[in-house]
């Protein structure tokens, strides 16, 4: 990792200075997630999150944007896949 | 004193922060007070979606008012608030439907709303792979649209303070103070107290607990609905899609990402604070939305999550005074509170401050009879 840049997240392209401005301006990580929709893509803040509270020092969870399911991406066609077996 | 203010809003959603912009555009000093961080609330789980479409004509008028504030906004303001003006189709799977539609038409058209009814094949030159089974056409207005919700809160609150308004986060409002029946103040829980002639509630879905604290009973009551996003895809709709079936669902794709954001409303109803996600819907969601676009099927699902709507016994929002001196409203916006938000917000602060209806807010005082119903919910 470069020391003052680098990308936290990859899906939307934000930056660790771009997350570090809007620390200093004083929103909290809720509103950062909102505002850059970073942790919003493939990886819903399971890989960047975790680089960004290790990099901020925070170990609260509730300062800790929630996980939400699915646990990963799905197809939806899978989805409907597994409706139609429970009929 | 330095928390001594003109007016005190209590909960930064959207509609305190819309409220509270107007109050400061005329001059007022403004606190708002939010127990969590702004958005927190609804504001934050909504969908985005912007509509003129209703039954109702106060409401036909507030959103053409809305409509018409976000494009100033964007193009005069040069806020960033991603509103796109993509439409609203609502499909109609029943001669029935068709015909409600056409009668609900006839009341838009009176306010000069540019909405057409269109044939099956015209719906899907909107919408490509729009599935035709069953299909008696669609309503479609084309001026309708999408907005970040984070992002036109955000832009609000950012102006008060420009106003020197002061946006407190964190404090819970926990005590109401009144005199010779007019609010003077309010105390938090982290014990710091506010005075203010005016105080505002603002607080969505807990608008009934807010009112307790000054023993009023406000017809509103939460109720959960969930919503589900999709990973990006290459654009291909533009408008909100709203199948009116009993087992239908409402999705967009945001013009600006290409996520897909829907949601549905389950029956029966969901009460209660509730915001846990279910399997159930986890598994209904996605089905829903590819029988109206089969091309659906191959596109992933990221995240689910669930939020309250804040519902009155008529549908509509519950705006303006009380038999509070000083004590106002602006909650129960049903679900729609995104979209009210400019217009309600302006209604409410010129109210307040010039006594001056723009909008006919006396359509939705909480002295009104609440047995009428919104149709378009
Ligand atoms: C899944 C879903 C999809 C939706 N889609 C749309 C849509 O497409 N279009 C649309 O227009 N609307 C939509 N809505 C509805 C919309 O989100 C709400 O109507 C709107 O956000 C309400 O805004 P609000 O400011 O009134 O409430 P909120 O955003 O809930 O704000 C109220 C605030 O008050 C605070 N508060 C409460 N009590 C206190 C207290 N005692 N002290 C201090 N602060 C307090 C809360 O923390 C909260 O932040 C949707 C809602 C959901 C759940
Ligand atoms: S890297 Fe984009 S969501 Fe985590």
């Amino acid at each position: 990792m470069k020391k003052n840049n680098f990308i936290i997240c990859r899906c939307e392209d934000i930056s660790w200075q771009d997350i570090d401005g809007l620390i200093r301006k004083g929103f909290t990580l809720e509103e950062i997630k909102k505002l850059t929709r970073c942790g919003m893509g493939y990886c819903q803040g399971r890989t960047c999150f975790n680089i960004l509270t290790r990099l901020l020092k925070i170990r609260e969870q509730n300062l800790i944007p929630k996980k939400r399911p699915p646990l990963k991406p799905v197809i939806i066609r899978d989805i409907i896949k597994y409706f139609e077996n429970e009929e | 004193m330095k928390n001594n203010f003109d007016a005190i809003i209590i909960g930064a959603g959207v509609i305190g922060a819309a409220t509270g912009y107007y109050l400061s555009q005329l001059g007022l000093k403004v606190a708002i007070i939010e127990k969590d961080y702004p958005t927190a609330g609804s504001t934050s789980r909504c969908i985005g979606g912007v509509r003129q479409q209703f039954a109702h004509p106060p409401t036909i008028q507030l959103m053409i008012q809305s409509v018409k504030l976000l494009t100033e906004y964007q193009n005069d303001l040069k806020w960033d608030i991603e509103w796109y003006q993509g439409g609203y189709l609502f499909l109609a799977h029943s001669e029935e439907k068709k015909e409600n539609y056409l009668k609900t038409m006839a009341i838009q058209k009176k306010f000069n709303l540019p909405v057409s009814f269109l044939s099956p094949e015209e719906c899907q030159k909107i919408v490509p792979d729009l599935n035709l089974e069953g299909l008696f056409g669609g309503v479609f207005c084309p001026t309708d649209g999408q907005v970040n919700p984070f992002k036109l809160t955000f832009n609000y609150l950012e102006e008060i303070k420009k106003k020197k308004g002061k946006l407190f986060n964190f404090q819970k409002v926990i005590k109401i103070e009144i005199k010779n029946s007019k609010v003077i103040g309010l105390r938090t829980n982290k014990n710091e107290y506010f005075s203010s002639p005016i105080i505002i509630n603002c607080a969505g879905p807990y608008a009934r607990e807010v009112g307790k604290l000054v023993n009023l009973n406000i017809p509103i009551e939460p109720e959960r609905h969930e919503a589900i996003v999709t990973e990006k895809i290459d654009k291909f709709f533009s408008c909100m899609i709203v199948d009116y079936r009993e087992d239908g669902c409402y999705f967009v794709q945001k013009h600006t990402t290409g996520n897909i954001v829907g949601c549905y409303t389950p029956i029966p109803n969901i009460p209660g604070y509730s915001l846990d996600s279910s399997f159930e819907f986890f598994i209904e969601m996605p089905r829903r939305m590819a029988r109206v676009i089969p091309k659906l099927k191959e596109v992933r699902i990221l995240r689910q999550w669930a939020g309250s709507y804040e519902m009155t016994p008529d549908g509509n929002p519950i705006v303006g005074e009380t038999p509070i001196e000083g004590f106002y409203l602006n909650c129960g916006m049903c679900g729609h509170g995104l979209m009210f938000a400019p217009a309600i917000g302006k209604a409410l602060a010129y109210y307040i401050v010039k006594r001056e209806m723009i909008l006919p807010l006396k359509d939705f005082s909480l002295f009104r009879d609440f047995s009428k119903k919104e149709i378009m919910k």
